[in-house]
Parts: C-alpha cells; structure tokens; sequence
C-alpha cells in the first residue's frame, strides 16, 4: 500500500486563556496562566488550571468542555473524517455525581454526538493519550484508511484526578513551574484541543515523525536516564533536529529530569530551546498532547518560543528562558510521558 | 499478520492457549498460578517483583500475557507492545478508588487506587513483568477485530500483545504485524476470536 503525505489542515482550542489557537499563543507569548481556585469542588486551598466558562449547567462538565471545542473548531470537517478521541478519565464528573458508568466511554460517546461522526476511536495512554491519538490517525491517514481525520483531545478538573495526585504526592504546594530548579510537582488544568489530518496537497503544518514506546521499568515514576524517551525522540526527528521542544515538563522532580536526561543524551552540544505549556494551563492530562501539537504548530509558524511560566531558576541542563525567545525555524518536536513508563515523541513542522 | 501465540483466562482462573494446547489450573487464587506456572517448563521468567501490588485485573492481565508468550514460544519480548482493547476498561477501579475516597476522606485517600484508574494499567503492568518496551495504549472501537487489525496495521510494525478484559475472562493474542498470516474471521471480541481459532485448530 503507498503511503500517502499527511498535513495538519486545521487546529482549535478551548481552554481558560482564550477559545482560539492564536488567543492561547498570544496569551503564551505574554506569559498569562491559567491558575485559579475552582468553584465546581474543594480543591483543599489549591490552585488548578480551571476554565470558569466550564461551571455550572446541566449535564456534565467534560460535554461541556467538548461542545466549547466544537464551537472553537472555524474549519470545515469532511465527510467520511474518522474521529480519534484521547483522554484518561473523560467524563468523571458524572462518577463524582454517583453515576456508575465507564466515564471515558461516556467521553468517546459525547465526542461522536457533538461533533456528529460515528464510530469513534477512543485512545488511551495515560497522559500521553493525545500525542499516541495523533500518531494513531495519522498512520490512519498515511496508510489510505481514511482521507481526513479529527484528533480530539481533552480533559476536566475534578475532585477525583486532583485527590488522586495528592494521595500520591505529586501535587505542587503552589503551581507548577516545569523546569525549574525548585519546582515541586505538577498543577491540574482542563482544555481541549483538536487537529484536522489529511491526505492533501497541502496544508498548515505537517507531522513528519512520530513514535512511541515504553520504558518497562516503573508504573508511575519515568526511568530517569530518559534512555527509551531519546528513543523515541530519535527515531520521530528522523536525523532532523528541532528548532524548538515543547516538552512534557509537568513540573514534578522526576518527569522534568528524565526529559532533560533524554534532550541532554540527544543534543549534546547544543540543546533547542525548550518550553513546556503546564506553567501556563497546568496538566491537562488526555489534552495536552493536542493541546501541544496545535499550539505548537502556531507557535512554529510564528517562529517563537513563550516565556516560561514559573520558571525562576532553570534546572541544570534545560534550555529554558523567562522571556520569549525567536527559534530558527517551524520545526517542533513534541513530548509526551505517561504512567506506565509511556513515551511519546512527535515532530512537526509549520508550512 | 499473524497470531503469533494466544491465551485465555477464565473466571475460574482457568488457562488455555492456542498454539501449544496448554491447560492450567483451575488455581486456587492468582497468587498460588504466579507461583505453579512459574514451574512449567519454557514458561518466561518475568518480573514479578511487583506483582503482589496489583489488583485483580492486573494480575489477570499479566498472567494472561505470560501465558501467552509461552504459547508463542518464551523467548524474549523487548520489542514488542502491549495494547488493551475494548472489554471492561477501567470502571470498576474508578469506582473503587472513589467509593474509597468518600468514605475515608481527603486525607485517607490511596494513591494504589488511583493507579489503577487507567485503561493501560493492567497493560503496562504486563509489560513491565515481561519487559516490553514497544508501545502501550488502550484503544476502543467497535466491537469487531477488523477494526483491532486495522488500527495495528496503522501503527510500526512489530508484535504486540493485544488483550481484552471482560468481568469472566481475559484474552490475549501476540499479534506479529511483520508476518502475512492466515485470514482471521471477524469477531466481537478476543474472546470469540481465541475460541474460533482454537475450535479450527
């Protein structure tokens, strides 16, 4: 079977610093976070990456938070477009609420009502589920299956997943600040994103790589020599280095070092300028991966890097700045890592 | 592609596989099977340093997959990925891990139980004991492993342990995307596919 060229034909976004990809990467560029006291749950004094146009109304926050994308979304989508929805615990609200139900399932479902595309693909893989979506349609795409397809990814805040990470210690005593020397784990936010992939001429972007794997090591901590995640790295740039990396970089001890380990084994003479979205919107969990790759593409385009947000003293290693920076070029790799030991590496260029 | 090895666990912690016809048990309890499948001879010696750490559906789902690379032959596994599909997801443990926070409270709340409230867990627990280090995901798609097929044709080449969780069984099929195997017959589920192949051969 030939395979077929895949360009990224559309993005959109719906999170707390604006309902457009331009907004967010405008609201990057300034340094805005997204840091707030929730309304919907105690969340114990604590600071999450919360959308307040998610509170209140009926039915569940996580439909909510897809029928905000859906009205985010100012590109035409096909008909026959396959539909790849990625998230880690979907609609958990409705569990919170006493509902016994599969809440991703309810997710995947009320991705297929809204955005009226049947036969969805649910994809999960932990806190990588949306950069393995895109690898996933993508290869969907390349391979003739389908001529376009929709990458949906997104996440809510709720008492559930932020009690959860307490209970593991992973939580921030304050808010995240990825890649610094003092930070102190990872902050919760909700988002949404999209991508539109097709098998066109042409388009605003393109995924030239993609690959994942695992490190089979530990069931919640990231092997630390990064060695599985530079895999990945190497094997998605293909011999291409990046202009700039928007890494995982949640902020807790361990994430950040096994991705500095792994840029470090990967570049080491000099390492791209690297830039993480959690100081700005938090984690936002199945989101992020999209969340990435969407504001990536704009910032690429615009050939420049945010500020990052939290950031007071880089850890040693990282390419980090407080001050936006001009990259050389639209080429972007992307990073993912979930629980499991879950790595995902994908980079993409802006045309 | 072709099957390469497969193995179904039943709720009497029964084991079956395919292509060697093994038949284990019925055990008493997950732990005693660890123990007594870990004197079949070829059985991959696996990490199962952490396996006393898992609930039910990872220690269902790690023995399965056990089972089923010695099915396959043993040997090593480092290249290959661990895939759930469909079945039971992860509700029940959501459930748990919430049902455990309400009654014991904010502070109370256990960090094992939330674990667990990932689809993959299950997977990347079998992929640790067996150590693969090809990718891990958990896909849902209608009911029909045409679709499975499909998505593992999309992704890189390789093998993959592709398994499905359902509240009676497990099923677990290596599937070697490198290899034209014979046509398999679309099924609703890994569990009617294991038994359909098993019935043919």
């Amino acid at each position: 079977m030939t395979e077929q060229p895949v360009f990224i034909l559309g993005t959109a976004a719906a999170t707390p610093l604006g309902g457009t990809v331009r907004d967010n990467c405008d609201a990057l560029l300034a340094g805005r976070t997204a840091f707030a006291a929730p309304r919907h749950f105690d969340a114990g004094g604590r600071r999450l990456g919360v959308d307040p146009e998610l509170d209140g109304g009926n039915g569940s926050r996580a439909e909510r938070l897809l029928a905000k994308l859906r009205a985010a979304i100012d590109f035409d989508i096909p008909s026959g477009t396959r539909l790849f929805v990625a998230t880690t615990v979907g609609a958990i609200d409705l569990l919170e609420r006493g509902a016994e139900l599969d809440t991703a399932h309810e997710f995947l479902l009320a991705a297929e009502r809204i955005f009226g595309i049947p036969d969805a693909t649910l994809v999960s893989a932990a806190c990588a589920s949306g950069q393995t979506a895109a690898a996933l349609a993508r290869s969907e795409v390349r391979r003739g299956a389908c001529r376009h397809a929709l990458v949906v990814g997104g996440d809510v805040t709720s008492e559930f997943v932020t009690t959860g990470f307490a209970a593991l210690g992973a939580l921030s005593r304050t808010v995240c600040r990825p890649y610094d020397a003092e930070r102190d784990g990872l902050t919760i936010g909700e988002s949404a994103a999209a991508l539109l992939l097709g098998a066109a001429d042409t388009g605003i972007g393109r995924i030239t790589g993609a690959a994942e794997n695992g490190d089979a090591a530990h069931i919640t901590s990231p092997d630390l020599s990064g060695a599985m995640l530079a895999a990945a790295c190497r094997e998605a740039l293909a011999g291409t280095p990046p202009d700039a990396v928007i890494g995982h970089g949640t902020g807790t001890v361990y994430n950040d070092q096994a991705e500095v380990a792994a840029l470090a084994a990967l570049f080491p003479a000099a390492r791209p300028p690297l830039f993480s979205l959690k100081g700005n919107y938090g984690h936002t969990l199945g989101a992020t991966g999209v969340l990435q790759l969407a504001l990536g593409l704009e910032l690429a385009r615009r050939r420049m890097l945010p500020p990052q947000a939290g950031l007071r003293s880089p850890m040693p290693g990282a390419n980090v700045a407080t001050e936006p920076r001009r990259i050389g070029g639209a080429r972007i790799l992307s990073l993912n890592v979930g629980f499991g030991g879950i790595n995902s590496a994908v980079a993409l260029e802006a045309l | 592609m072709k099957i390469a090895g497969a193995a179904l666990m039943t709720e009497k912690f029964e084991f079956r596989t395919l292509l060697r016809r093994g038949r284990f048990g019925a055990y008493t309890d997950l732990n005693a099977a660890r123990r007594e499948l870990a004197e079949v001879p070829d059985m991959p010696r696996g990490d199962f340093g952490d396996f006393g750490r898992g609930g039910m559906t990872v220690r269902r789902v790690t023995l399965t997959a056990l089972l089923t690379a010695w099915d396959a032959g043993g040997g090593h596994f480092d290249d290959a990925g661990v895939i759930g599909w469909n079945g039971a997801g992860c509700a029940a443990e959501n459930s748990n891990y919430w049902r455990d926070y309400l009654a014991n409270g904010r502070e109370a709340g256990r960090g094992g139980l939330f674990v667990a409230t990932l689809p993959t867990i299950p997977y990347c627990e079998a992929a640790i004991t067996l150590g693969c280090r090809g990718r891990v995901a958990y896909f849902r798609t209608a009911p029909s492993t045409r679709r499975l097929r499909e998505l593992l044709a999309a992704v890189p080449a390789g093998r993959y342990l592709c398994g499905e969780v359902s509240a009676a069984t497990v099923a677990m099929v290596l599937a070697d995307t490198r290899c034209p195997g014979a046509p398999l017959p679309d099924c609703p589920g890994l569990c009617e596919l294991f038994r359909v192949l098993e019935a043919e051969a």
